[in-house]
């Protein structure tokens, strides 16, 4: 007999009059691993908030170990004992690992904390899962594994029945997801339940009991273990296999020089030092970062918002500073937040790139109206008379990385592409990505996890604190031992 | 001005008047505060004024505007095909006669005439023909036995699968039966179709082994998985090219019973399975409100005895993937006498 730990049962969520959940059913039992693929993550957020906190509902139930803890009938905006691990750390910062699990822990009513007692009994829980953490490490200096793992050791201590981990693969590398997955086969194993919420379906396939299948706020499938591999859930990700696969034969049919554009010799930063890369032109160069805070440190420097040490940047041999430099562009993660200015017209976001080779430009009205003519085409003229507030998601990508083609810049950084992103739009990056490398830009993918840079990539750099560790060629590609989709095609 | 708001409604004109007031009141103690202040007044008057009109604000708010919220919620709910139970509005009745009225529409509602209408209904759709049983038996019967002595052995199973089938349907009349009864039927069922499809039609029943004997004990509506099953052999694997694989699989949770029904049909898209979902969600009150049934019966149908006999928290809800297949479940609590 199975128990249920959580269930929403009929659920429907109203936000703001905007319908986010739609007759959704979910349940979750004790001791399992409940994968979700998000097809379109529209209503996600709505789902994550429902499942931390009991808001009004416009209609059904929802059920946590038990107990009924919400109702259309009745609210009590109550919390529910879940926790929600995601990219964002939701530790207390300055403080350490034992006051974060322990200390802030509800129930705590020690009015003089030992530190030692503290850390004598977190030590069984840290030989449980086989990680060595410093207790009296402060969380802010911890590896992104580090943090998801403390963050999952004080859901477990608090006992949360039910961890909710939200694409975690974007922030731990495969071999720390490997280690995760035994930890959660573990708490598992002692009745704690997970929901596991990954883009990809290798993840899921590795880890998980039964998937659920996402979209638009509801539940469109769920899929037992020994039906992961079935048609049906494999067909979400056949037409991005399919263009991948084309695009595979295509990159391969062309060959290339190996011309240096940009080059990065011997940088340092807060942890990295001594790093050298060169990028060369067309190509997709991706850039694993082991750890990310080597990821923050490359990412500082190409900002511009910290020097590059003793080292030096070039484009084709001349020394650059990257704010204004205009053959570098850089698009950062979750670029639909971060790129989109509110408040300015669609055409004045789209001219910003220009703006580095035109200074004029926000003067020039018949520039404008020109560069609006040339690319309506391309975009459709309804949206260049939206507010960029209501742009759909699909559009606002349209807008950064048309930008950024405006600008025409040599290289191309572009830092965690598909992180937040769902399937669909997955597949619109990917083809927005493949457009800027046609136009012969270099493009640079700054990454920790390989799953979909991997099918885009001619070249692959694995950095870690120490500095590369490994440089591969897409024709040994085949040869790395990493869970990746599409890899089997190297082979 | 937007209908909600006109003065027509007394709602809105008793709002106005509360608002009134309310500033009526808010007035009286800011110029009691500002005269206190000024010595004119003695301060213990203006706190007065101020814990009266604070009062008032919170007994309109608490007392009559979230009450009366409340209540133009479940109407709303009730109006958009929601079951809605009399005793939801328990706090919130605007009048006694109006508690009357929701009273007397439940009565209707849950009547056993209601139920009673709600299972023949599943007989006809079942049988789509109002036959004479025993006629129907006994000319079964007959076939059979021509059958057999004219060595057309299939013929004979064929016809006594069909004579088992309607007799299950037709005869038993009580309300709840067993998953093992349910089950039977189901197989009964599918004999019949498979001599329609053939190998083209495969059946799957799938199981925790440990909990096989308390799922086949346990007591459900009559004609719950049946019409289910018919609906995905009719709309999803007879539009199907090649083979139609069907499944079920019981579950047993510490309090429920799910059944989930399974087929590699032609599926639906998402905006079908929506409406679908919306309309089982609603409980479609159809037999009252005489809304045209289009699509979705047999489903609707077995979703609305579910729920009249257990209540809303039970029933159907669908899954689907275009071109790829259904799933209906069914959510039953879990009772074995």
């Amino acid at each position: 007999m199975r128990q249920e730990v959580f269930r929403m049962e009929r659920v429907t969520y109203l936000d703001k009059g905007s319908k986010q959940l739609e007759d959704f059913n979910l349940q979750i039992y004790r001791g399992e691993i409940m994968g979700m693929i998000p097809i379109s993550a529209h209503g996600l957020q709505a789902l994550l908030q429902l499942m931390q906190t009991n808001m009004p509902l416009y209609d059904g139930h929802v059920y946590y170990c038990g107990e009924r803890v919400n109702s259309w009938k009745s609210t009590r905006r109550s919390v529910n004992r879940i926790g929600v691990i995601d990219a964002h750390s939701r530790l207390v910062e300055h403080m350490t690992v034992s006051d974060n699990i322990f200390v802030l822990r509800q129930g705590f009513r020690q009015n003089v904390i030992k530190n030692r007692l503290l850390q004598r009994q977190l030590a069984p829980f840290m030989q449980d899962i086989g990680v060595q953490i410093p207790a009296d490490a402060y969380v802010d200096k911890l590896s992104a594994f580090e943090r998801v793992t403390v963050e999952l050791l004080r859901a477990a201590v608090a006992g949360y029945r039910l961890i909710v981990l939200h694409e975690i693969g974007t922030v731990i590398n495969g071999e720390e997801l490997a280690k995760l997955y035994e930890i959660m086969q573990h708490y598992a194993g002692q009745g704690f339940s997970f929901l596991y919420i990954s883009l990809h379906l290798e993840e899921i396939m590795e880890v998980c009991d039964r998937v659920a299948l996402f979209s638009n706020g509801r539940i469109q499938k769920v899929a037992q273990r020994v039906e992961m591999k079935s048609e049906i859930v494999q067909s979400y990700t056949i037409e991005f296999d399919k263009m991948v696969r084309y695009h595979m034969g295509q990159r391969n049919a062309g060959g290339r020089e190996e011309k240096t554009v940009l080059s990065l010799s011997h940088i340092s930063g807060e942890v990295l030092t001594d790093f050298t890369m060169d990028v060369y032109e067309g190509e997709c160069l991706v850039v694993q970062n082991l750890d990310e805070q080597v990821l923050r440190d490359i990412l500082s420097v190409l900002c511009g918002d910290r020097k590059p040490g003793k080292g030096e940047i070039c484009m084709e041999g001349r020394q650059i500073h990257p704010p204004s430099c205009k053959d570098l562009a850089l698009i950062a993660a979750d670029p639909t937040k971060t790129m989109v200015f509110q408040g300015m017209s669609y055409l004045d976001n789209l001219c910003m790139g220009l703006s580095r080779r035109v200074p004029g430009i926000w003067k020039n009205t018949s520039m404008k109206n020109s560069v609006k003519k040339e690319y309506a085409k391309r975009l459709g003229e309804d949206v260049f008379e939206k507010p960029v507030e209501t742009l759909g998601e699909k559009e606002k990508y349209q807008l950064v990385y048309t930008r950024v083609l405006l600008q025409k810049p040599k290289v191309v950084v572009c830092v965690q592409p598909f992180r937040g992103a769902d399937l669909t739009h997955r597949v619109f990056i990917w083809k927005m990505m493949e457009m800027l490398l046609d136009k012969g830009l270099a493009v640079v993918i700054l990454t920790i996890n390989l799953a979909d840079s991997m099918s885009l990539a001619d070249r692959l750099i694995r950095v870690s604190k120490e500095g590369i560790v490994q440089e591969v060629e897409k024709g040994k590609f085949g040869a790395l031992s990493i869970a990746a989709p599409w890899m089997d095609l190297y082979r | 001005m937007r209908e909600e708001y006109r003065l027509k409604y007394i709602s809105n004109r008793v709002f106005l008047i509360a608002v009134i007031m309310f500033l009526y009141f808010a007035e009286e103690a800011v110029r009691n505060v500002l005269l206190g202040l000024h010595g004119e007044e003695t301060m213990f008057r203006a706190g007065i004024h101020v814990l009266i009109a604070l009062l008032y604000f919170l007994a309109v708010w608490f007392g009559v505007v979230l009450p009366y919220r409340r209540s133009e919620l479940l109407v709303q709910r009730f109006l958009e095909g929601y079951l809605t139970e009399s005793r939801d509005f328990e706090e919130v009745f605007q009048s006694p006669s109006m508690k009357m009225q929701m009273d007397e529409i439940e009565k209707i509602l849950r009547s056993p005439k209601m139920i009673d209408l709600n299972k023949r209904q599943a007989q006809y759709l079942a049988l789509q023909n109002q036959i004479n049983p025993h006629f129907l038996y006994n000319t079964l019967e007959s076939i059979r036995g021509e059958a057999l002595i004219a060595g057309l052995s299939s013929v004979a199973d064929m016809t006594e699968a069909l004579a088992k089938f309607f007799r299950y349907t037709i005869t038993n009349v009580e309300n709840l039966v067993t998953v093992q009864d349910e089950l039977d039927n189901c197989e009964t069922y599918f004999l019949i179709q498979k001599y329609r499809f053939g190998d083209r039609l495969q059946l799957h029943v799938d199981y925790e082994a440990e909990d096989w004997e308390d799922i086949m004990s346990c007591k459900i509506p009559k004609l719950t998985l049946q019409p289910i099953l018919e609906n995905s052999i009719i709309h999803g694997t007879e539009l199907k090219i090649g083979t139609g694989n069907l499944s079920i699989r019981f579950d047993r949770t510490q309090d429920r019973l799910l059944i989930r029904i399974s087929d590699d049909g032609v599926g639906m898209d998402e905006e079908t399975l929506a409406k679908l979902n919306r309309k089982l969600g609603r409980d479609g009150n159809e037999l009252i409100r005489g809304e045209e049934r289009k699509g979705g019966i047999a489903l609707a149908n077995v979703n609305s005895r579910i729920h009249l006999l257990f209540g809303e928290e039970y029933g159907l809800h669908v899954y689907s993937v275009p071109q790829k297949g259904t799933d209906v479940e069914v959510t039953i609590p879990f009772q074995r006498d």
